[in-house]
């Protein structure tokens, strides 16, 4: 028992040991905050940091500093517009911090803080996908990413190493992230019993839909298959951390092993992936949730295989000879 | 006990949380919610569902089973997540994941009206109205989407303001405009097969008016 116990534990250690070159978390820390700068630039252009962000008197939504328990920001700073204002401020400068790389790991932190303290005025306003950007920003804090394509290389040294670990956790939390979404689609419009009705009625409704999709009648049919086809994509994102799991042990045996590394679902599941955030970016105005997931994307991948894509391209277009 | 060890042992905290976090259990139990159009088309569906396979359950039967059940796994999950609330809301961080859990067959449209003193009322904006596009970026901008989306089926605390909001941008861009009309139209969208019209328009509600000070 204690041996299956301690070689258990060894498994789990050994998951999440190692290192890897910081290509593709550097990747990850400037499309993350780039996405989530162009965001902000649109509260900012909107004029909508008051509205979203501050106290109820001076044209606030969310009214709180009136709520039972008041948070942090607007009990430790005066309930006015300049707060609202100020702490919109902190959370830009921090993400520029993280896009250029200085002083990237305390500038996440600061980052997910103020961004959590947005969340809680109003929570109407903040959507899944601001959820997920927090834990990848929280993620990011623990990693010193800042050191390469940065500006911390220059005050503390460039880094060809960084902990695989995150990098890892984060594939776990983008298929925990579709499966779950899968299967809570409980409505009976997404199953066959409810005859694949989903998207249709979604493409219908006036606050979500990028355009009027009346004329889409006469091919509901087409979108009864984009339905069952995005149920099952969701629903068989479980497999995907398995795949990594067998392709990093694929010198041992067993069949499900091998069947896994024979299919490489990652071949027509990621490409799947790309086609339904660029169709739900095209037919639905849902702001920055396709282009926030498709910038994650690049943990799938690992730095190696980067280098090696970009060595591919550099031999096609002979780049480097020019 | 080596490094790797306690980045283990911290990760299995957190991935064993975290997976608890994401575990498909009501966040919320509100009975009301289940007597709400989008709820009782969806026990009426489950309701023939239940017919076909020989066992028949009033609807109030199953929003009562289904109220039971979100209560139960609601208790259930705030209980075992309470050790780490406090991080959760202070990191803004969890796993509260869904998309169109529950596709709406009855959203809502929001409308923006205004007139002058005695005039008609005209139409200012509304959701997928190429003719009333005033402040288009602003509605469509997601997290205002949010704000009013949010109020769609009963206006609660936020829609007040929302309203009050949207008349001072329609005043500011409007200088004929006296009185502004907010609400939402209901709609009934309709699968091929059920009706001729994809999309039936439905009476207002959540009608607020304000007045140019």
């Amino acid at each position: 028992m204690n041996g299956r116990i301690a070689a258990a534990w060894a498994w789990w250690r050994d998951l999440w040991a190692g290192t890897e070159p910081p290509h593709i978390l550097a990747i990850l820390r400037i499309l993350v905050s780039a996405v989530l700068l162009s965001d902000l630039y649109q509260v900012w252009r909107l004029h909508l940091i008051v509205p979203l962000w501050g106290p109820g008197d001076p044209g606030g939504f969310g009214n709180p500093d009136h709520q039972e328990n008041v948070i942090e920001l607007y009990r430790w700073f005066p309930a006015d517009a300049h707060t609202a204002r100020h702490a919109f401020a902190v959370l830009v400068v921090s993400l520029i911090c993280v896009m250029v790389g200085w002083l990237a790991q305390p500038a996440c932190l600061v980052a997910v803080l103020v961004y959590a303290q947005f969340a809680q005025v109003l929570p109407e306003a903040d959507r899944g996908i601001d959820m997920m950007l927090r834990n990848v920003l929280l993620l990011l804090a623990f990693v010193p990413t800042g050191r390469f394509w940065g500006l911390d290389a220059r005050i503390f040294g460039p880094l060809d190493r960084v902990p695989a670990w995150p990098r890892r956790l984060l594939i776990l939390q983008i298929a925990a992230m579709y499966f779950l979404a899968g299967i809570q689609k409980t409505a009976v419009a997404w199953w066959p019993w409810g005859g694949y009705s989903a998207l249709f009625i979604v493409l219908q409704d006036p606050a979500v839909a990028r355009f009027p999709f009346q004329w889409l009648r006469p091919y509901y049919p087409i979108t009864q298959l984009a339905s069952a086809v995005t149920m099952a994509f969701e629903c068989v994102a479980f497999l995907v951390p398995l795949v990594y799991l067998y392709r990093a042990t694929r010198t041992k045996s067993g069949w499900l092993r091998a069947q896994f590394n024979r299919l490489d679902i990652l071949r027509w599941w990621l490409p799947f992936g790309v086609a339904l955030h660029l169709g739900i970016a095209a037919t639905m105005q849902i702001g920055i949730f396709p282009w926030a997931m498709l910038g994650l994307y690049p943990a799938f991948f690992h730095p190696d295989e980067l280098l090696r894509g970009v060595r591919r391209l550099d031999r096609y277009f002979g780049l480097s000879a020019r | 006990m080596t490094r790797d060890d306690v980045r283990a042992a911290i990760l299995l905290v957190v991935v064993g949380v975290h997976g608890f976090a994401a575990a498909p259990l009501a966040h919320r139990a509100i009975r009301a919610n289940l007597d709400l159009p989008v709820a009782r088309d969806e026990f009426e569906r489950l309701q023939a569902l239940g017919d076909h396979l020989g066992l028949h359950y009033e609807l109030d039967e199953l929003a009562d089973a289904a109220y039971a059940a979100s209560l139960a796994e609601r208790d259930f999950r705030t209980a075992g997540l309470a050790p780490f609330a406090e991080l959760f809301r202070l990191t803004g961080t969890g796993q509260a994941w869904g998309l169109f859990t529950y596709p709406d067959r009855f959203p809502a449209r929001v409308i923006v009206e205004g007139r002058g003193k005695g005039g008609e009322w005209r139409r200012l904006y509304a959701s997928l109205d190429p003719d009333a596009t005033f402040d288009r970026d602003t509605f469509v901008y997601r997290r205002i989407r949010g704000v009013y989306d949010n109020n769609s089926e009963t206006p609660g605390a936020t829609w007040d303001a929302f309203c009050t909001f949207a008349a001072r941008e329609a005043f500011g861009a409007y200088p004929d405009v006296d009185e502004v009309r907010v609400s939402f139209q209901r709609i009934h969208t309709r699968e091929p097969g059920e009706s001729e019209a994809p999309i039936e328009e439905g009476e207002r509600h959540g009608v607020r008016t304000r007045w140019r000070r």
